[in-house]
């Protein structure tokens, strides 16, 4: 898929409640309000919870087109727009994505809108509840900037890496503190399939949280990378973070030439390096695991299989999960934005309902290729008493190629 | 748009905090665009004047508890109650005509009851149809209301309309498929409706039927709960063939063939006529493209056992090879077939007279029509349409036509004829407001003339429709009781008022 078709325009000017909105935008909010399939409510995993259609893709552009004909107030707007996981499955979902977007250049672009509005919202003085959780998350990761290159490494200690920039590991800030296990051991994989490489040591801050706040710091920073991998002469850059990896298939290519540098997931230039070297992992591990997709991969770039394929190579390990396309509507609850800090209950309760899936299935651990997803099942795990330990693919992984690795992840930062 | 004879009670801010009370700050939504998003349903609307049908407050119920309390109030201070499912409606059933509170049922989704032995489940109303058999299709069960607006409507709203499902033909139609219901009459009064006086019992001589009361009366009656509803086993073959004619004639014969035969799995059959076809071929992603020389298309499905179903479809293709159909093999079957629920329509598939792609919203006609109606129903909706679309340029486009079977359980006799409409909905003012409900009259008009029925399942409810329905189709004693029924169940006339006509029933 092309993202850079849905490239709006309109979506620069900033909507206030003065003035009056673009016809472009307007006709947008109408393509949607027309579908009339609503195809885009039932598998919004917040819909799931709170039945609110206001919730959904439907209902928010819809608000805005009631707000284009003076039955809808902007100043209003904002709290149905904090409902929106930015997960991109009603995007997907969307005949107007499906059936028609790249030849109309009309793909449905939700999670664009939804970051939008609350960017406008918060530059037009509306107060958004919670939203200082938000401010504190992004805070924390401004202030790591000054040291970013000493702290993007700490996780590699004692681990001998190349330094050949030509394939480059980004590690973001979440990983690179709270996610250190999944660089560490792919790291240390790599290193035993003689794949050379280098770690990107200044990712700046390009979480998508950004985008709901600032999207011209966003771009900043996203520039600064650009500019970055060209002078290191990156050719490929592995990313380890689902979250990141969909800015830079999606958001990236909008705003920046991106020729020449491609970007691979963690998990698929594993599975790419093991079937080039031709490796089968030697130790078995036995078991039954259900694997969940994060949205980032499986609705918003569409690149879901390496996780599943990468497990299919653990001799032992079997997968026994729903069909996939239900999983549209399972989310983790943590979302690929500041949700799960603006709505910790729905989020909690999304988790818990994919873990107790997870669990009906008589297994006792729910893969995961995301460290926020492992982060928030974590959570959710604690709270609810659900017996499924949430693991990410690496660490399976790792454990078939014999790397030993620490039960819990070093927390740095 | 008719005026109210009921003298109606105020949202207040008396009122909100009543309702805040019975059911949660959460669940009282008072928000201007909020209230707006659910002032429509699926049928291009009159977006020129949304504030007229927006409701003053939403309330979403999550209990039949809650729902007594919001209808009792409700009644006391004789405010307008307009219930809404999924908002897919066709026929502007959940716009709240007279505004007052619009009853959101989607957080009634339980699922209290899965019963494998008796081969039925009890839902709350609130449900989705594809959210309902993905639990049950694990299970191999499956509850086959399988509608083309199957993601969007809600199990009360097919109750609301007494819907029509594409594979009724084999399975049977809402009505059919619902065996009792869990109804809120406007006092708050609970109650069970169904063959007889039970909850499971499909078949039943006690009293009066009352389930086909409660049964597509749009929210004018009561406000339906819960359901027991049918599960049938999930079919092992799912077979759809697609064979392309060059003419209306064989296409017609091969229809009337293939649904007289006496197939005991024959799911559907339907045809897609020459002007379905043109339309279809400007959705370039989602129809597989057809040559030229494809001029109607007829499609039979036929769904049970791998046994049963393996013959019957050979005998299928014998009598549309007969009648010169040319089987557009598996892609096409399986591949439209799949994209049933999908295919509607896209805003940008509506063209100028000029051919430039220019957004258009979907407008569908659901006449019933007996076989022999047909050809000259097919003419006429053309000759009307293609009228409108002459005098406003750009306004109205036809996007063709599909008859589907819909006789329930068997494929002969009645039929559904849908003539598809795009409409500027856009750019709707109250010119061409009008002139729509002048298309829509004559439409409506055109059927009735023929003995046929306004509506088979989207209720014949809509401004435009209403009367000629009431008037017309029904005029031969059944509004009359209607009327009667309608003042005794909601003295107060909140339900829903101005739907059906039904003001006239309070007009002493
Ligand atoms: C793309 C598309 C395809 C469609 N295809 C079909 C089709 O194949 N077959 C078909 O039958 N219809 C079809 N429809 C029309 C529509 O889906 C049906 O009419 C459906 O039954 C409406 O359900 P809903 O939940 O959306 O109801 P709504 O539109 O919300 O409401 C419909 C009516 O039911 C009433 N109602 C809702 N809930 C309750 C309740 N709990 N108690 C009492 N009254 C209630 C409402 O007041 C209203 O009068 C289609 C619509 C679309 C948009």
């Amino acid at each position: 898929m092309t993202y850079q078709l849905s490239k709006k325009d309109f979506y620069a000017e900033p909507l206030s409640k003065t003035k009056a909105i673009d016809e472009e935008f307007v006709k947008e909010a109408y393509l949607v309000f027309a579908c009339r399939h609503k195809f885009c409510r039932d598998i919004c995993p917040n819909f799931d919870i709170t039945r609110n259609e206001a919730h959904s893709s439907y209902g928010f552009h819809t608000a805005i087109l009631a707000i284009s004909r003076g039955v809808g107030e902007f100043d209003r707007l904002i709290d149905n727009f904090t409902y929106c996981l930015e997960c991109g499955a009603c995007e997907l979902r969307c005949p107007n994505t499906s059936m028609g977007g790249d030849f109309y250049r009309r793909s449905t672009t939700t999670v664009d809108l939804v970051r939008k509005i609350r960017r406008d919202s918060l530059a037009d003085g509306t107060e958004i509840p919670n939203w200082p959780a938000v401010k504190e998350y992004l805070d924390e990761h401004r202030g790591f900037v000054a040291t970013q290159a000493e702290l993007v490494t700490k996780w590699a200690e004692g681990i001998k890496i190349a330094g050949d920039m030509k394939t480059a590991l980004f590690v973001d800030f979440f990983t690179a503190t709270q996610g250190t296990e999944v660089p560490r051991l792919a790291a240390q994989i790599l290193a035993k399939l003689r794949v050379k490489f280098g770690v990107y040591t200044t990712p700046g801050v390009t979480a998508p949280e950004l985008l709901s706040e600032s999207d011209e710091e966003w771009k900043k920073y996203a520039g600064e990378n650009v500019e970055n991998f060209r002078k290191l002469g990156v050719e490929t850059l592995v990313v380890v973070n689902p979250h990141d990896y969909a800015l830079f298939v999606r958001e990236y290519p909008k705003w920046f030439d991106m020729d020449g540098i491609e970007t691979v997931f963690i998990t698929d230039f594993l599975l790419g390096k093991m079937k080039e070297k031709g490796v089968t992992p030697p130790v078995a591990v036995e078991g039954r695991f259900a694997y969940h997709d994060p949205c980032t991969l499986n609705t918003l770039v569409v690149e879901a299989e390496s996780p599943r394929d990468l497990v299919g190579l653990v001799p032992g390990a079997e997968i026994v999960d729903v069909a996939p396309a239900n999983q549209w509507s399972y989310c983790c609850g943590n979302g690929n934005g500041p949700y799960r800090k603006l709505h910790p209950d729905i989020a909690y309760r999304i988790g818990q309902k994919r873990l107790r899936a997870a669990a009906d299935l008589g297994v006792d651990t729910l893969l995961v290729a995301c460290p926020h997803c492992k982060d928030q099942f974590t959570d959710v795990k604690a709270k609810s008493g659900l017996q499924v330990e949430p693991v990410h693919v690496v660490e399976l992984l790792a454990k078939s190629m014999g790397i030993e690795w620490e039960t819990t992840s070093p927390t740095i930062g | 748009m008719t005026t109210a004879v009921t003298q109606y009670g105020a949202v207040t801010d008396e009122v909100i905090d009543e309702l805040r009370r019975l059911l949660g700050e959460e669940n009282v939504l008072i928000d201007l665009h909020e209230r707006a998003m659910r002032a429509y349903n699926c049928a291009p609307a009159p977006l020129h004047r949304w504030q007229d049908q927006t409701p003053d407050v939403v309330v979403l119920p999550g209990s039949t508890e809650d729902v007594v309390g919001i209808l009792k109030l409700a009644n006391e201070k004789r405010i307008p109650v307009t219930p809404r499912g999924g908002g897919s409606g066709l026929a502007d059933g959940a716009m709240p005509l007279r505004r007052g509170i619009c009853v959101d049922i989607k957080r009634m989704n339980e699922i209290f009851e899965i019963d494998e032995d008796n081969m039925c489940a009890t839902v709350g109303t609130g449900i989705n149809m594809l959210k309902l058999n993905e639990v049950l299709e694990p299970l191999g069960k499956i509850f086959p209301d399988d509608l083309a607006g199957y993601a969007n409507a809600m199990l009360g709203g097919r109750i609301g309309c007494g819907g029509w499902t594409l594979i009724g033909a084999r399975f049977g139609h809402t009505p059919d498929t619902v065996i009792s219901m869990e109804c809120v009459l406007p006092d708050g009064q609970v109650i069970w409706v169904g063959g007889g006086g039970t909850k499971k019992i499909r078949k039943s001589s006690s009293g009066y039927r009352l389930k086909d009361l409660f049964m597509q009366h749009q929210g004018t009656l009561c406000i339906v709960t819960r359901a027991v509803i049918e599960l049938y086993p999930k079919s092992e073959v799912e077979f759809a063939g697609y064979f392309a004619f060059d003419n209306w004639d064989d296409a017609y014969q091969a229809l009337y063939d293939v649904t007289t035969r006496g197939f005991g799995n024959l799911s559907s059959a339907m045809i897609f006529d020459d002007h379905k076809i043109d339309f279809l071929r400007r959705d370039d992603e989602a129809f597989i493209p057809l040559g030229r020389d494809v001029r109607f298309v007829v499609l039979f499905t036929m769904y049970g056992l791998k046994c049963e179903v393996e013959p019957a479809v050979k005998e299928g293709f014998r009598i549309m090879k007969k009648l010169g159909g040319r089987y557009l093999g598996p892609e096409q079957g399986e591949g439209d077939w799949a994209s049933r629920h999908d295919r509607y329509h896209l805003s940008y598939h509506g063209r100028t007279p000029d051919g430039q792609a220019t957004l258009m919203s979907w407008h569908c006609e659901d006449t019933a029509a007996y076989h022999t109606a047909l050809p000259a129903l097919r003419e006429q909706f053309h000759e009307i349409v293609g009228r409108y679309m002459k005098q406003y340029p750009g306004v109205f486009d036809d996007w063709g036509i599909f008859i589907y079977t819909s006789n329930p359980f068997k494929g002969w006799g009645d039929y559904l004829i849908e003539i598809d409409v795009g409409i500027a909905e856009l750019q709707y003012n109250d010119e061409t407001w009008a002139a729509w409900i002048r298309m829509k009259r004559e439409i409506a008009q055109a059927a009735v003339d023929m003995e046929c029925s306004v509506s088979i399942c989207h209720g014949s409810c809509r401004e435009g429709d209403d009367d000629i329905a009431m008037h017309g189709e029904m005029a031969h004693g059944s509004f009359e009781i209607m009327k009667k029924i309608k003042r005794m169940i909601d003295p107060n006339n909140i339900m829903n008022p101005g739907k059906y006509c039904l003001d006239e029933a309070y007009e002493d």
